[in-house]
């Protein structure tokens, strides 16, 4: 089914649901439940909810009938209460211990639900220590379920999907400040002990409560064994507070808030219909016709479907559908009657297979109509010559060109056929499907449309197909591309009423852009079906096929219903929708520029290049907007990109901004040589320190990061060097995308990357509601979300199988909630977390401004299969950056990780939160040792990189030595360097000396005291001691001057920072390599640990004055 | 020329370009793809019944039933019993499966629990173990022209007949 079919079913749905509830329609979900039984409605909404499955899958049964035990209540009572308090009835964490129950083991498929039921306080069980799963259970005893349940999701704090506090059961409830103090029910009076939860329920379910069992209408029946269709009226109208509903009607209004439940999604949910047509002709008197449909669904319980064939005559149908129609469940085969013994008439016969709705929980509509059609003569026993499209599908006068005419009964010898003079052809090649032929048009052709269609050969042998001629499929004279150019450069459209240009359908080879160049202006294929109208690169073009850029900033522009072919070679087979796949001239790769200006070879070959767009509205917050776009792209196809298949770059050199994106309508980006969507900005190279004290880095509308990019309902398969990534963005929204089978080749430049990147000064970031699946057999350490940059949210996605980490945080700065993911075996290869929390490279770790990870919530997660479910990292190496105020909610669900909840890299690695509810694997306290982190001087950095970092200076130099303690900067003792004559050059080794000839400093910083050793070195310190700081004063020893007064110290909350401006007389030994060695002891003794056993310095490379 | 006379050859025009616009709904399964060999066991399994039924009431009909079926499946009349064994055996196999499954889901639903994910992946997994496993033994029992011709009919003209249909699952 086509996007905009589907667009408008679901339209049609939502007005019809608005305009009268009463009249919303209700599928027949459960084969035992009609539209004429009491519970229909009721039990409907379960099932839509995912609140119960049924009492069998197949038939799909509901079983309205049968009693319920106290197991089968818990699964229900829970399920309802979450569904009704966040939209999912299985988000709950389950509390596994204490084993509440001695008769409810954790093996019990439903221990999560009675644990849960008594955890919430629904239950206290059949006694003390056991729950009774097997009892049935009584209308009273749902009575004070669903109240109780009712409670706690009156009391509970949840926004969104997250819960923040639980809410609490009230027994206390009485007449009249909680129910009427009138009896609804003759038999239970006030005297009953149930008196107050039956008259509660009631008063909160109304009187669909009253058990049809219970022959007395005014009386309760208290104690009567409940049914489950009597049971889903508390559970629909006392727990889930669809409220105002009549039974028959239980759909509620749009824009209710019981309604913000969206179908189920999920793997579950995904999958595809197969629908097979075939007509076959066995002889001249018998024919085969059947319509097969199959789901490839995970779970085909989740979905149902009603489909029905037919064949017609010259539109009379000769075999009806069936009486009934055929409901499938994961295969069906629906022969159609064959019982024909007379010959067939002839003419056109139509097959025809409707599939109504995939329907249930999935609420995917799916209303196609597939056809299989063909001519018959009377005599042919087999299947004649029918043809379907034409490659490419216009020429202008006096054009030749190689014609590709696809379909199938094509014979050796069949020849092509135009309704209008003018045009010749030659067939160079036949197979059974694709009939070539060189066709050459007269100059003096009048240009429109024309015919083709193709005259079968007289094979001899009495085959039937001789001298048949097939169907008719048209043909242009003229050439399109130029027409929709001059279409573009006319276009005088206004935001009320765009202009509309569009491309008839047919392949179209371009080797020159389509530039948009206007505002207000619509691109489009022939229809909605963008299949039909290709544009296609020529092998031998480089530049874009589509560009959207003009002098000023373009608005207002749409593009949609199209199919784009990149024709890059990389991708092996053929391509799933007929896109060549050539070798052009951009060969089979560009590099993608992730840092740093781009090279001009980094947009070459980009199929949808975006130059110059913006509305100029600047929205404060685009995430609360919709619209308007200065460029929208709806239900495009963009395949087998050379090189980019979208480029959206702004440019500071140009003054271009590329600004209010919208990609959405089931787009596709699939196959890219390179990356899917790129982003970023020429000549405006933001690095982390710039946009991390930019105070207005997300809204500044001088910047030219692209702003307001949203990304919704899209595919992304295949694509060889990620989906999505680049440089800096502000304001993106991805949502509700499905990204498959990505970063699977990637190109020069790129070795390790994730399904989507977003860059350092990223900002302003939510990834909600996707679903990321790894390659199956990943060539690369791909993760699935690489993330750096700020204030970014991550919420309700669906990341499995990657062989790194599912979520990669790298450095990412502010506030970041990762929230309600579902984050299943990944990193196996990596061994590290399904989210990874991690601090910057370490470019950032030593350029003297720290990049720290800061204010991460990790809640309502559910991380499990991989090594660690949460995991931080330090880049394998001590830096300067830290891990701060990270967050990891109980109510994540860590379970099940091969390694542990949560770990890290190293006990040093130093993370301010609060993740006690999981601990850690290894233990952090401020009994580990200090680190020495480094050295800086004036120009340059040296981190913990021994044997690559040398260096020349000038004679006087500030040098940072900074020191990191878990236990916060003021638990350091002391910092203790020297700048040491021997010592190898790479490793340090046979260094230092005592500080002969050189300079050896020891700093305590309880007394703020700098001491310098002698001039022969050997801890004698005759080279004084002062203060640090103002009030300070030189410290000489012959060989090195320490400035103490204009020297400081800085302190950050866990790394002290110690600045000595030090100066290297000419007449010293400055011409000597001074090897550059530190140490640091905190307030219990403790010194960190050199790179070998024992040994206390670490060597940070040398440095020599000019 | 009167108006409806006028207007017939457009009005068929336009009938015969709604014809001709068949096959357009969804995409192509892969050559050789598992689901297209699925695709073809059943309906060549479907076929098989169809023929039997028509010979059994009309016992005369075999041969030219028979000559038909070889030619629209592009391999010899001597390998049809080979083809057709082959398919009934898949077919028998993908139903035990289709039964287990429905055994599991059923024995889960009773206690109101979905079906097992892994369960259900196994499944799948032994359904594409079953039809390639089928396709192989084709290969080694067909002769190789009736190989050919037929890997030739279900990657050409039952292909086109196949059609994956989006569910927009999101």
């Amino acid at each position: 089914m086509t996007p905009c079919i589907r667009l408008f079913l679901r339209i049609a749905s939502l007005l019809v649901a608005a305009a009268s509830p009463a009249l919303f329609a209700q599928y027949q979900y459960f084969d035992d439940v009609p539209s004429s039984t009491k519970y229909f409605g009721v039990a409907n909404r379960l099932w839509e909810r995912q609140i119960t499955k049924g009492c069998v899958a197949e038939p799909h049964m509901f079983c309205g009938e049968y009693g319920v035990t106290r197991a089968d209540v818990a699964v229900l009572i829970i399920r309802s209460l979450y569904s009704s308090l966040i939209g999912n009835p299985e988000g709950f964490v389950t509390h596994a211990s204490p084993q509440y129950f001695d008769d409810v083991p954790s093996s019990d498929p439903r221990f999560r639900y009675i644990q849960e039921m008594k955890f919430l306080g629904i239950t206290a069980g059949c006694t003390a220590t056991t729950y009774c799963s097997d009892y049935f259970v009584t209308n009273s005893q749902v009575a004070v379920f669903a109240v109780r349940a009712r409670q706690i999701r009156e009391t509970t704090s949840v926004s969104g999907t997250t819960i923040y506090t639980y809410g609490t059961v009230n027994n206390a409830i009485t007449c009249p400040q909680s129910f009427s103090c009138v009896p609804y029910y003759t038999d239970v009076p006030e005297s009953n002990s149930f008196y107050p939860w039956i008259q509660k329920a009631r008063e909160l379910s109304g009187a669909t409560i009253h058990a049809p069992t219970c022959s007395n209408p005014a009386a309760f029946c208290p104690e009567d064994p409940v049914i489950r269709g009597q049971i889903a009226f508390f559970l629909v109208y006392g727990v889930l507070a669809s409220t105002g509903l009549a039974p028959q009607q239980p759909s509620e209004a749009p824009g209710s808030p019981y309604l913000s439940l969206p179908a189920a999604t999920g793997a579950n949910c995904s999958g595809s219909v197969i629908t097979t047509n075939d007509i076959y002709l066995l002889s001249s008197q018998d024919y085969y016709a059947s319509s097969s449909t199959r789901g490839t669904f995970a779970d085909p319980s989740l979905w149902t479907m009603t489909v029905t064939a037919s064949v017609k005559w010259n539109g009379s149908t000769v075999y009806g559908p069936p009486a009934q129609p055929v409901k499938t469940d994961a295969n069906s085969n629906l022969r159609l009657p064959t019982t024909l013994n007379a010959p067939l008439t002839a003419g056109n016969y139509l097959q025809t297979s409707t599939h109504t709705a995939v329907s249930g929980p999935c609420n995917q509509p799916l209303s196609p109509t597939t056809k299989y059609s063909y001519p018959y003569n009377g005599t042919a026993p087999y299947f004649p010559t029918v043809i379907s499209t034409a490659n490419p599908g216009s020429l202008p006068p006096g054009g030749t060109a190689t014609v590709a005419i696809s379909g199938h009964g094509l014979t050796p010898g069949s020849s092509l056929i135009f309704s209008r003079h003018g045009i010749s052809a030659s067939t160079t090649s036949v197979t059974d499907t694709l009939l070539t032929a060189n066709i050459s048009v007269a100059s003096n052709t009048t240009l429109g449309p024309v015919n083709i269609s193709v005259l079968a050969a007289n094979l001899g042998n009495g085959d039937p197909r001789a001298n048949f001629t097939s169907n008719s499929i048209p043909f242009t004279i003229g050439d399109p591309l130029q027409t929709l150019r001059d279409c573009i450069n006319g276009a005088s459209g206004s935001s009320a009423s765009p202009a509309t240009c569009a491309l008839p359908a047919g392949s179209y080879t371009v080797s020159a852009p389509v530039v948009i160049s206007k505002s207000y202006v619509t691109i489009q294929g022939a229809s909605s079906q963008r299949l039909d109208t290709k544009l296609v690169r020529d092998p031998a073009f480089t530049d874009a096929i589509l560009r959207v850029d003009a002098g000023s900033p373009l608005t207002g522009v749409t593009i949609q219903n199209l199919t784009i072919c990149g024709s890059t070679t990389l991708n092996p087979g053929a391509s799933p929708v007929g896109c060549p796949r050539t070798l052009t001239t951009c060969g089979t790769m560009v590099a993608r520029q992730t840092q740093g200006n781009p090279l001009p070879t980094d947009f070459q070959c980009v199929d949808l290049d975006i130059k110059n767009a913006d509305t100029g509205q600047n929205s404060s917050n685009p995430f609360g907007n919709t619209g308007p776009y200065s460029v929208t792209i709806a239900n495009v196809d963009l395949e087998d990109a050379t090189g980019h298949a979208i480029s959206l770059y702004g440019s500071g050199a140009t003054g271009k901004h590329v600004n209010d994106i919208y990609i959405h309508g089931n787009s596709a980006i699939n196959g890219s040589g390179v990356t899917g969507i790129l982003y970023g900005a020429n000549s405006a190279d933001y690095d982390d320190r710039y946009c991390d004290s930019h105070v207005n880095f997300d809204s500044d509308p001088n910047l030219f990061a692209p702003r307001n990019i949203r990304i919704e309902d899209n595919s992304f398969t295949g694509n060889n060097t990620g989906a999505m990534g680049g440089g800096a963005t502000r304001w993106v929204g991805l949502r509700r995308n499905i990204f498959t089978n990505n970063y699977i080749n990637p190109q020069v430049g790129n070795v390790v990357g994730g399904t989507i990147e977003f860059e350092r000064c990223a900002d302003q970031i939510e990834i909600s509601a996707n679903t990321f699946t790894a390659p199956q057999s990943p060539p690369t350490d791909t993760d699935g979300l690489e993330l750096y940059g700020r204030n970014i949210t991550i919420n309700g996605n669906t990341i499995t199988g990657y062989p790194v980490e599912g979520i990669g945080a790298h450095s990412v700065y502010r506030t970041k909630i990762i929230n309600g993911n579902t984050i299943q075996n990944n990193d196996q290869r990596g061994q590290k977390g399904g989210i990874k929390v991690l601090t910057s490279f370490p470019t950032g770790g030593c350029d003297g401004m720290r990049r720290d990870t800061s204010d991460v919530t990790i809640t309502g997660n559910a991380s499990t299969g991989n090594a660690y479910g949460v995991h931080f990292e330090d880049q394998g190496q001590p830096s300067r950056n830290t891990l701060w105020n990270v967050l990891i909610g109980s109510d994540n669900n860590l379970s099940g990780n091969g390694k542990a909840a949560v770990g890290a890299d190293g006990p040093q690695i130093v993370v301010n939160g609060f993740y006690s509810a999981f601990g850690r694997s290894d233990s952090v306290s401020a009994s580990l040792p200090p680190r020495a982190l480094g050295v800086d001087n004036d120009s340059n950095s040296r981190c913990y990189t021994p044997g690559g970092q040398r260096q020349l200076g000038s004679q006087i130099e500030t040098f940072t030595f900074p020191a990191s303690d878990n236990a916060g900067s003021s638990n350091i003792q002391f910092i203790h360097g020297i700048f040491s004559i021997q010592g190898d050059d790479s490793s340090g080794a046979a260094g230092p000396d005592s500080g002969s000839q050189g300079c050896h400093f020891y700093y305590d910083r309880a007394s703020n005291t700098l001491l310098l050793d002698g001039p022969n070195g050997g801890y004698t310190w005759q080279g004084g001691q002062s203060s640090v700081g103002s009030g300070g004063s030189d410290l000489n020893n012959g060989y090195c001057t320490i400035h103490a007064g204009t020297s400081q110290v800085v302190t950050e909350p866990y790394i002290l920072n110690l600045k000595l401006k030090i100066e290297f007389p000419t007449s010293s030994s400055s011409a000597a390599r001074k090897h550059i060695y530190s140490n640091t002891g905190n307030n219990q003794g403790l010194i960190n640990e050199g790179p070998n056993s024992g040994t206390r310095w670490r060597y940070w490379g040398w440095w020599k004055a000019q | 020329m009167s108006k409806l006379s006028r207007a017939l050859p457009v009005f068929l025009f336009c009938l015969t370009a709604m014809q001709a616009q068949v096959q357009r709904e969804g995409v192509l399964l892969a050559p050789d793809s598992p689901e297209l060999y699925e695709s073809f066991f059943y309906l060549h399994n479907d076929m098989s019944n169809f023929v039997e039924q028509k010979t059994l009431a009309e016992p005369s009909a075999l041969n030219r039933l028979e000559d038909g079926t070889a030619t629209v499946l592009r391999v010899a009349k001597a390998d049809l019993p080979s083809l057709r064994a082959v398919s009934r055996q898949v077919i028998a196999d993908l139903k035990k499966i289709d039964d287990d499954r429905r055994d599991h889901l059923n024995k889960r639903a009773r206690i109101e629990i979905g079906g097992d994910p892994t369960v259900l992946r196994d499944f799948a997994l032994r359904r594409q173990q079953i039809v390639a496993a089928g396709m192989d033994q084709l290969s080694k029992t067909l002769s190789p022209a009736s190989w050919t011709g037929l890997r030739s009919f279900i990657n050409d003209r039952h292909r086109q007949g196949i059609r994956v249909l989006d569910t927009g699952s999101k």
